[in-house]
């Protein structure tokens, strides 16, 4: 398959463009949570947003994807919220903060769909579509829909880029600015939730933490700027969701048989173990090269220290 | 595995399976929560996918259940394994490091099964929410349930690990220096820990899935230390959250016929709420008794 098939092609370009936009999304907006050390943040939301996706079928009696994913964005904000009020209030640490937000949250989606799945009803069948992702079942309107969303996020960290850069490496110095920190932190936490909804249709909950976590490691590598970084991120994880869905369809063209989702996570990761590998100056081979020549340097150095 | 007519009660053999399932994890879990190595329980129950599917391939597609567990065990050894390396390298950070790590292995996982079994019914669902109310179906030796004998076992394995080495564990995990001054390694008892997890994780897959697994390992603990600063003390709040939350979420479960394991962490998820509440009164308490002498 040629690259311009995928573009003549109205099913195929619709699924590459959604996942190069969940890409970019999600690659920008992790790098805050991976700065913060919260990388898997995104994997709480996604595990929380499944209560929220039930709730809102119970409440609309249909599939309607727009409606799910917002009963899932305010159960996944929920958690995230109610996992930054226990680091605020309680000793617990990051770690232990998130995962009880999410196995609490997602035991209750589990009862809440084994529930559903006993009312006998056949939409069912649909939600746990949304555990695994299916990439392939992207229409051109959920594309619209993400680039409307993504703007939304992307936008709102844009505008608030100074704001939320500092509130990120200066909490005590934005406090005594008068800037509202806790407000900010949770602003920069349901940008994450937004850009988790969004990955949640194409790469499922599980894969979802990845898309946050691997662009940024690997933008990491190659930067020292935090412009540098969301903008390199946001780059890193559009090729991987582009490489993913490109990859994923052309082993496969019966659509769905390899995993876009898969791919498209395996892609990132490989950017990622790429970049730390490769990166110069951080990287792990310009880290052995730099050791060698300050040995040699020493030996050197001891050396005529020695004849002198 | 023929249903053999059970002289146990069913109730009884849910309620105990989850209460041992709940010990096992909790025992260890509480090590890792103090350690900021909590996520590591999740990351092993996804990233042991590729290890069941290579049980199940080695084995010809019989679905066996023993090398399905060697196979989830050696994988989230090897999770454990990379997550250490990409730490230790110093250019990522332990969190992003288990986030690169996991969802890698678990994308390999799905990848694997949709090539080679999608026509074979290789169940995810089963693997990550497991299903409890089959365990009094499952009998083996003495007419005991499969995942008594198994989850057992684990439980007394990681008892008598928490017994033997409580003054290791916990000068290891409080204070690794002096650990290291002292003559014993701290990595080498984490490693242990780890491993334990791992297998704990993958034995009480089978029973109880993936969900519960990580809620039982997490939540009490969490609890546990919101209530208390004492270790031992901690260790006792622990089993008993895990206890009571299997007896409560059972009973609830058959009220609303809804999944055994997802009530079962709902109730993990309100003992930790209360818990949390009665942290905060008493701490407002302390600070306004504090005022009242100042």
């Amino acid at each position: 398959m040629t690259p311009l098939d995928f573009l003549g092609d109205y099913t195929l370009r619709s699924i590459l463009l959604g996942s190069a936009l969940l890409g970019l999304v999600a690659g920008t907006l992790g790098t805050f949570s991976v700065l913060r050390r919260q990388s898997l943040i995104g994997d709480t939301v996604a595990h929380a947003a499944l209560p929220g996706i039930c709730a809102a079928f119970l409440l609309t009696g249909t599939r309607d994807t727009l409606g799910l994913l917002l009963g899932g964005g305010v159960s996944g904000l929920a958690a995230s919220l109610l996992a930054l009020a226990i680091l605020r209030y309680s000793r617990l640490k990051e770690d232990a903060a998130l995962g009880v937000t999410f196995s609490a949250f997602f035991g209750v989606g589990i009862a809440m769909l084994t529930a559903i799945g006993k009312g006998g009803n056949a939409a069912q069948a649909g939600l746990d579509k949304f555990l695994f992702g299916q990439a392939a079942a992207l229409t051109q309107g959920d594309v619209i829909r993400f680039a409307l969303l993504g703007a939304l996020a992307l936008g709102t960290a844009a505008l608030l880029h100074k704001e939320l850069k500092v509130t990120l490496f200066d909490p005590d110095f934005a406090r005594v600015q008068g800037w509202p920190v806790p407000a900010l932190t949770a602003l920069s936490t349901a940008l994450t939730v937004l850009a988790v909804m969004i990955g949640l249709q194409t790469v499922g909950v599980v894969l979802m933490a990845a898309m946050l976590i691997a662009p940024a490691v690997a933008a990491r590598q190659w930067t020292r700027s935090l412009s540098g970084m969301l903008g390199l991120a946001g780059a890193l994880g559009a090729l991987s969701g582009a490489l993913g869905a490109g990859l994923g369809l052309s082993v496969s063209p019966g659509a769905g048989s390899l995993p876009t989702g898969a791919v498209t996570v395996l892609a990132a990761t490989a950017l990622a173990v790429l970049s730390l590998l490769v990166a110069p100056r951080r990287g792990v081979l310009a880290g052995v090269v730099r050791q060698r020549r300050v040995r040699a340097r020493l030996l050197r150095g001891s050396n005529s220290g020695g004849r002198a | 595995m023929t249903p053999a007519p059970l002289p146990l009660d069913f109730d009884l053999v849910i309620v105990v399976t989850a209460v041992f399932v709940a010990w096992a994890c909790g025992l260890l879990g509480l090590f890792l929560v103090l350690r900021r190595e909590a996520l590591m329980s999740d990351a092993i129950s996804h990233s042991a996918l590729p290890g069941i599917v290579a049980g199940y391939w080695v084995t010809g597609g019989s679905l066996a259940t023993l090398p399905a567990l060697v196979g989830a065990a050696l994988f989230g050894l090897v999770t454990v394994a990379l997550t250490a390396l990409l730490t230790r390298s110093g250019r990522v950070k332990a969190d992003a490091a288990l986030g690169l790590v996991f969802p890698a292995l678990f994308a390999a996982g799905v990848i694997a099964v949709s090539l080679n079994y999608s026509n074979v019914h290789l169940d995810l669902d089963a693997v990550l929410y497991g299903e409890i109310a089959y365990t009094p179906f499952r009998t083996g030796w003495l007419g005991l349930p499969v995942g008594w004998l198994l989850i057992g076992g684990m439980l007394l394995v990681n008892a008598l690990f928490v017994g033997l080495l409580f003054k290791e564990l916990r000068l290891s995990t409080f204070d690794p220096c002096l650990a290291r001054t002292l003559g014993f390694s701290p990595a080498l008892i984490g490693g242990a820990l780890l491993t334990l997890v791992a297998l704990t994780t993958v034995a009480a897959f089978d029973a109880v899935g993936a969900v519960l697994v990580v809620a039982f390992m997490i939540v009490p603990p969490a609890t546990a230390l919101l209530l208390t600063r004492r270790l031992r003390q901690a260790l006792g709040l622990t089993l008993l959250a895990g206890l009571s939350a299997s007896a409560v979420g059972y009973a609830l479960a058959l009220a609303l016929d809804a999944s055994i394991t997802g009530v079962i962490a709902g109730v993990l998820g309100v003992q930790f709420t209360l818990a949390l509440l009665v942290q905060a009164v008493r701490a407002r308490r302390v600070r306004g008794s504090a005022r009242l002498g100042g």
